[in-house]
């Protein structure tokens, strides 16, 4: 694990100190901003230094927890990133949670039906699901909740953002429901991308352990059509779709971010653009390294749980 | 999707130290200003929100309009003239040598805890903060003169004198842009730690300043709450205090669709209407109860630049191939581009309509120093092929043009891609330059990768650029002198390559030399001629600054120098 962190942030280190540009690109191009206090920025932040010893600082602060300080920001990259966490992992779970809870249903649904309406239905609404651009859906959504008229209980759909103006007034429930009610576009519009795609693989799979000789031998038994599906053909299906469960985790914290751009969800997605657009290094650095945490914690989890779910695999 | 925060990325961001308050202005009894009531709220959005509070340090636009609310200076900038009118200081004096200033503050002003200003707060926000070379901040570098930096002292508790090293002309100015701080509160965090002070995590408590408002909450990314100053000093001329609203409240939308769906719907009260978005805003006014005005070109410039740079890399390979410098290098080809460029076009279907030809440096909007007797810039062919035929270039029975010793006119065009009216723009002019016989090759490259073309590998022939200044033309000066970095078509020369450039380092230098005003004024009159004539700068036109607001604001006077939203604590919501 350590010698792939440490790969992945040299190579992305390298990369960007050898694409065009620098942090300070604004700054060179602003006839206000003088040559005196580019060089002063410059040595503060050691962009002076030969390369390895760039790299090297970094990796000792790092190792040390020091995530390093954003440029853009004027603070500490770990404050940076703390401050969006939160509205990222809500959205980002709140739609896993709702694709996998539509798109595992609709999948096994479809595998049963095949051939027949049903199955034509799911796939041709996951086809469309799956060529309609995130951003695209999203400003659709937003188009149709200026447009809509307020409903009853509800009131009108925001356009966007994570809460009300007017947050600081509500009471607690209220202020829950403000925050569902903001969820809800930027979150239907993850969950769409993610359902269609879902939604095949576990057709597909199920499809596969359908047809297998141990479900025809357990209906043979007599067993019920409902053990048969879900104890036996389901828990064999589950397998490719733990992998990709696996995956999803990796994509929590950096999936969302057109949609968070569209819907202005104050998520990661655009700080992480900001700074690679602005070559902010150290919070992109931040940025890359969190991602490969958490596509390695998605890989062990998912191998934790394939242990679980298929005897044959065993931790060793 | 997204141009708000990369119009941003067009290359001046106004806001180093020294240019960025110039949103408050005083009351200052014009005819439109009328007595309004106190109460009520404002609800605007900002594309990327504040990155920081921090008034001193160097920073970009996003932050710079938010710092304006809770932070203000000495001097403010007039929204019209762009010229400085009292702020904190009710008055200031300069002696016959123009080195010596002297700034009165009014009486009983106070910070926002309730604390008193006094001199030595202004003293202490200068020596402490702006003077400390670890601390990131440009009017330290742009006010020392060979190392030597201006002398501050409290006269006495109201009185602060400031001796220059040399004169300075915008230097009333300059000290609008820098706010006063308090020393109770700071004097802990001078040095490197006050370049991480105040940033957006900071309680709001600690954020003390002096403007018409202050923070109540931010929440990164999402959303600001400023309340009103009770301690701000500003009154009506009925004596009620200002400002007149309770509440501005501020939403981060970085989607510019998502921000005109956001105003459609009424969850905000103003907008900057951008030419492509004004058929479908302009028809809901009645129905959403607010105006749309338009008010004239906005200060962004956009221009072509000719790689005109004589020096060798440190390989000893000319930066520029010979054959392309020896017609950047010609005035008549770079007039011959100009008048071909048929800019009303670029206006009609760039900006569908709104905006409007430039003719020379400055934005029309930028006030006092425009120079209006400069004719607009128009396409006419007679002229372009006389000033080709007085270069020596010939256009070929295939169409092509030559210079006289036979090569074909070809050249690259390069813009930054993240800005889609400038891809448009460059498809026009490439059209334009075809009618000369001109071949022109259009790339677009991200703005880092264009600035570090521009500012380090000097690795190309044409640029689209754009810049946006404020109105102080000295602040822009780096552009016009030949040593400067922002010189785009040939920085950081040892000495000027040509009379007419050596002629623009001594107008800068004639504008700043002197306090004033009219003798400035001439100087920056010139400079504008001799820019036209010479055109390093091809420059192409201005859209319309337009913006939009519910009708139930009052005192709303927009202008494209102080936004839309200027004289903020002067706005009051109509009973």
């Amino acid at each position: 694990m350590v010698p792939m962190l440490l790969g992945v942030s040299l190579l992305s280190f390298l990369l960007l100190q050898m694409s065009p540009g620098d942090p300070l690109s604004a700054q060179r191009g602003n006839p206000q901003v003088p040559d005196a206090l580019i060089r002063r920025i410059e040595a503060e932040y050691g962009f002076d230094r030969p390369l390895p010893e760039q790299y090297l600082r970094w990796l000792s602060r790092t190792v040390r927890g020091d995530l390093g300080y954003s440029f853009k920001y004027k603070r500490p990259v770990a404050d940076v990133l703390r401050e969006r966490v939160g509205a990222t992992l809500l959205l980002s779970v709140f739609s896993s949670l709702l694709s996998w809870l539509l798109a595992v249903p609709l999948g096994v649904w479809a595998a049963l039906r095949r051939g027949q309406w049903p199955d034509r239905a799911v796939s041709l609404t996951a086809f469309v699901g799956m060529s309609l651009p995130s951003f695209f859906l999203a400003l659709l959504l937003l188009f149709a909740a200026s447009v809509a008229p307020p409903i009853p209980w509800f009131g009108r759909f925001p356009i966007g953002g994570l809460v009300s103006p007017e947050f600081d007034q509500f009471g607690a429930m209220q202020r829950v429901g403000d925050v569902l009610k903001h969820l809800l576009i930027p979150g239907l519009v993850l969950a769409v991308g993610g359902v269609a795609g879902l939604q095949r693989v576990a057709r597909g799979s199920m499809l596969e352990t359908l047809r297998q000789p141990y479900v025809l031998a357990a209906r043979a038994r007599g067993l019920s059509q409902r053990s048969v599906l879900w104890r036996h053909a389901f828990r064999n299906a589950a397998n490719p779709l733990i992998t990709l469960l696996g995956f999803e985790f990796s994509a929590l914290l950096s999936g969302a971010a057109f949609t968070e751009i569209i819907t202005s969800w104050p998520g990661l997605g655009l700080v992480a653009l900001e700074a690679v657009r602005a070559k902010d290094l150290f919070l992109v650095m931040a940025t890359v390294l969190m991602g490969s945490l958490l596509l390695l914690a998605g890989n062990l989890l998912s191998d934790i749980l394939h242990a679980w779910n298929d005897p044959r695999v065993k931790l060793s | 999707m997204h141009n708000r925060p990369l119009a941003l990325l067009a290359m001046a961001l106004l806001a180093s130290c020294g240019t960025s308050h110039n949103k408050s202005v005083l009351p200052n009894g014009s005819s439109t200003t009328v007595i309004g009531s106190p109460g009520g709220k404002l609800v605007i959005s900002s594309p990327g929100g504040p990155k920081t509070f921090n008034p001193i340090v160097e920073n970009e636009s996003s932050s710079s309009d938010f710092v304006g609310l809770i932070f203000s200076g000495l001097t403010d900038a007039d929204a019209h003239t762009g010229l400085p009118k009292p702020g904190l200081a009710e008055s200031w004096t300069v002696d016959s040598s123009g080195k010596v200033f002297a700034f009165h503050l009014r009486k009983g002003l106070k910070f926002n805890d309730g604390s008193p200003m006094t001199a030595d707060d202004v003293v202490f926000t200068w020596t402490k903060l702006v003077f400390d070379t670890s601390v990131q901040c440009a009017m330290r570098d742009i006010l020392a003169v060979d190392g030597k930096l201006p002398e501050i002292r409290a006269v006495d508790q109201l009185t602060v004198e400031f001796r220059l090293p040399t004169v300075f002309g915008p230097f009333v100015s300059a000290v609008g842009g820098v706010p006063v701080l308090s020393k109770a509160r700071l004097s802990g965090k001078t040095g490197r730690a006050f370049n991480s002070a105040y940033g957006i995590d900071t309680p709001p408590d600690s954020l003390v300043g002096s403007g018409p408002f202050k923070l109540a909450k931010y929440e990164g990314g999402s959303r600001g709450v400023f309340v009103r100053n009770p301690f701000y000093w500003k009154k009506d001329s009925a004596g009620q205090n200002l400002p007149y609203l309770d509440t501005i409240l501020i939403t981060v939308v970085q989607d510019q669709k998502a921000e005109v769906l956001k105003f459609k719907a009424g969850e905000i009260d103003e907008l900057d209407v951008k030419p492509q978005d004004f058929p479908v805003i302009k028809p809901l006014e009645a129905e959403g109860k607010f105006t749309v005005r338009k008010l004239g070109p906005t200060l962004a410039q956009l221009f072509l630049i000719f790689n005109q740079n004589l020096d060798r890399s440190p390989l000893g390979k000319p930066y520029v191939d010979p054959v392309k410098l020896s017609w950047f290098r010609d005035v008549h080809f770079r007039r011959a581009v100009s008048w071909a460029i048929d800019r009303k076009a670029i206006r009609d279907i760039v900006w569908n309509g709104l905006g409007s030809e430039a003719n020379g440096p400055f934005s029309p909007s930028s006030g006092y120093w425009w120079n209006s007797r400069l004719p607009k810039l128009v396409r006419d062919m007679d002229s372009a092929k006389a000033e080709l035929a007085a270069g020596g270039y010939v256009k070929g029975a295939d169409g092509k043009l030559r210079d006289a010793k036979g090569n074909a006119v070809k050249f690259t065009l390069l813009t930054n891609a993240e800005n889609q009216s400038r891809i448009e723009t460059a498809g026009l002019v490439r059209k334009d330059l075809d009618a000369l016989g001109i071949d022109v090759v259009f790339t677009q490259v991200e703005f880092n990768a264009l600035v570090s073309r521009l500012d380090g590998s000097f690795d190309w022939d044409v640029v689209m650029l754009g810049l946006t200044g404020g109105s102080e033309p000295h602040f822009g000066a780096n552009v016009w002198l030949s040593s400067g970095r922002t010189h785009q078509w040939y920085p950081r020369q040892k000495s000027p390559s040509t009379p007419w450039e050596r002629e623009l380092d001594s107008l800068v230098s004639a504008g700043v030399r002197t306090v004033d005003t009219a003798q400035r004024k001439r100087a920056y009159d010139r400079l504008q001629e001799i820019v036209r004539e010479q055109q390093p700068l091809v420059y192409l036109g201005h859209p319309e600054y337009m913006t939009a607001v519910r009708n139930r604001f009052g005192n709303v006077d927009p202008t494209p120098l102080g936004g839309a939203l200027h004289d903020i604590e002067l706005i009051f919501v109509k009973k």
